[in-house]
């Protein structure tokens, strides 16, 4: 998992900060993040839990709410800096992948 | 009384060898045998035979030291607990959930950081006699080879010194290998492979690979005890016999700690204060027995002695003709090496004590029936003969009276 700057995010944590641009808690991440990529990215629990623990420490994302121990995050303004600066890249590398290839595919 | 429905089993095992330990665990579970809980032991109790599906995790913000969940591991186990793994038990660093459906979804689905978890809890698990008792063991076995006097005269010593080279190389071994399996899986990560954790067999490899450094030492121990009782060493036989004493004492308060469920600053502090605690009392026991007030003792005897099989060592204080007191060391080994090298390392220690050498006193050879006699201004004088050194101190001159005086003492003893 790309770390320090989050310059690229890994697929999961793309899929995850998507999930949580609306509030969500617990295992509706995992859900959200299932539903989104219509099941092609998953995200155990373990993990998330370590994600989520790195993203709120680098203010990528914010606790909403905490009742005992399930906590509700959501997205910071510079998760969606983050978000938007992966979005931009990942549409660059098919855009400049559709010039060659157009032809061939 | 042994309950029907509960089954106890030792198992030992590294934390890269958690897949090893699942396998153990779903197996059991087909026999009918469901995990309980960890203290010491694995506990079972008795089910249905099923199949159930076990994954053994590292949380790496979990300690060594947690005997209970701390808090941040409670959230983690309320995280999986939702996405359908049941919290099963833990120790330390491990923890192990429970499923009843094989397509749960895996508590762990990022392998890198799974294998960063793992690399570091091998580190944890292992810190103890990696960076303690590595650093603490070199330097009494490089102490031994410095004063080896008092190494090559006792039994323990000698014998300690090759429990020293034993861990060594059983600690290398451990190291090495987990090493290399390091390395290994790291290319394979690179390549895009799942990590390989150690399995069964690799698992039943490795204990035994670490039971035989084991099993030597045990009989090294038991030969040493029993050649001690038969030299009428008593001492060493005892202090023999409390070493597995001690471990069985450490066993007893590990599983203490675990019952207990303590805080990891509770599991902690006690360890290290009962240590200083026993530590306190095996020295204070050790004072007052070798240092007890012995009455006056006579003129010529040995005040301070030690034997082993390869040498011996013994001081006494000799009353000369002209009524003062000489001190006489006297080193005996049937081996001429160490014969040898007690006699340099002894010139050379009074020569920097004396910050003078010693001079070769031909003249004196004769009198002692020595090899070889070196004296010194002060008046110190060191007799080497082929099986053994003496180590003369004294503020008078010798007469030959006295010379032969120490001489028959020496033989007689």
């Amino acid at each position: 998992m790309p770390r320090e700057q989050f310059q690229t995010l890994s697929e999961p944590m793309y899929y995850v900060l998507l999930a949580l641009m609306d509030e969500c808690c617990g295992v509706d991440i995992m859900d959200k993040v299932a539903e989104i990529s219509v099941g092609r990215v998953v995200v155990g629990s373990g993990t998330l839990y370590a994600m989520l623990d790195k993203f709120q420490k680098n203010n990528v994302i914010a606790e909403t709410a905490c009742q005992g121990r399930k906590r509700t995050y959501l997205i910071t303004a510079y998760g969606k800096e983050l978000l938007k600066a992966e979005y931009k890249r990942l549409q660059t590398l098919s855009s400049d992948g559709k010039k060659i290839l157009e032809g061939a595919l | 009384m042994k309950n029907p429905n509960e089954l106890k089993k030792y198992v030992l095992f590294q934390i890269n060898e958690c897949d090893a330990i699942k396998e153990y665990l779903e197996e059991m579970a087909l026999k009918g045998w469901k995990l309980k809980r960890i203290q010491t032991f694995f506990y079972f109790e008795k089910i249905e035979p099923q199949a159930l599906y076990y994954s053994v995790e590292v949380f790496s913000k979990a300690s060594v030291f947690d005997t209970v969940p701390a808090r941040d591991t409670n959230e983690y186990i309320e995280y999986c607990r939702e996405a359908g793994w049941k919290f099963v038990c833990t120790l330390g660093q491990i923890n192990i959930f429970v499923s009843n459906s094989k397509d749960t979804v895996p508590i762990e689905t990022d392998d890198a950081q799974k294998f960063k978890a793992i690399k570091k809890g091998i580190v944890k698990q292992n810190a103890v006699s990696w960076f303690c008792l590595v650093p603490i063991f070199l330097f009494n076995a490089i102490s031994d080879l410095l004063f080896y006097d008092a190494f090559f005269t006792s039994n323990m010593n000698l014998m300690a010194f090759l429990f020293y080279l034993i861990f060594f190389a059983a600690t290398l071994i451990q190291v090495a290998s987990f090493i290399a399996w390091t390395v290994r899986q790291r290319r394979r990560l690179k390549q895009g492979e799942p990590i390989q954790y150690i399995s069964k067999s690799g698992r039943r490899k490795r204990t035994l690979l670490q039971l035989i450094p084991l099993g030597i030492m045990s009989l090294i121990l038991l030969l040493v005890a029993i050649y001690s009782i038969i030299q009428r060493d008593f001492f060493t036989a005892l202090m023999i016999g409390f070493i597995p004493l001690l471990i069985a004492l450490i066993l007893i308060f590990s599983h203490f700690l675990q019952k207990r469920g303590l805080s990891r600053t509770a599991n902690k502090v006690i360890p290290v204060l009962l240590g200083f605690g026993i530590c306190a009392v095996i020295t204070g026991f050790t004072v007052i027995v070798l240092f007890a007030p012995v009455t006056e003792p006579l003129a010529d005897s040995a005040s301070i002695s030690s034997k082993s099989f390869l040498a011996s060592k013994a001081e006494y204080e000799c009353a000369l003709d002209n009524g003062s007191i000489a001190y006489v060391t006297v080193f005996k080994s049937d081996y001429r090496f160490i014969v040898h090298r007690y006699l340099n390392s002894s010139m050379r220690t009074m020569s920097r004590i004396f910050e003078e050498d010693y001079v070769e006193a031909h003249q004196l050879e004769s009198e002692w029936d020595a090899k070889a006699v070196y004296t010194s201004q002060d008046g110190m004088l060191c007799i080497e003969y082929d099986k053994y050194v003496i180590v003369v101190s004294t503020e008078s001159e010798l007469s030959m009276t006295d010379i032969d005086n120490i001489k028959a003492f020496i033989n007689l003893n």
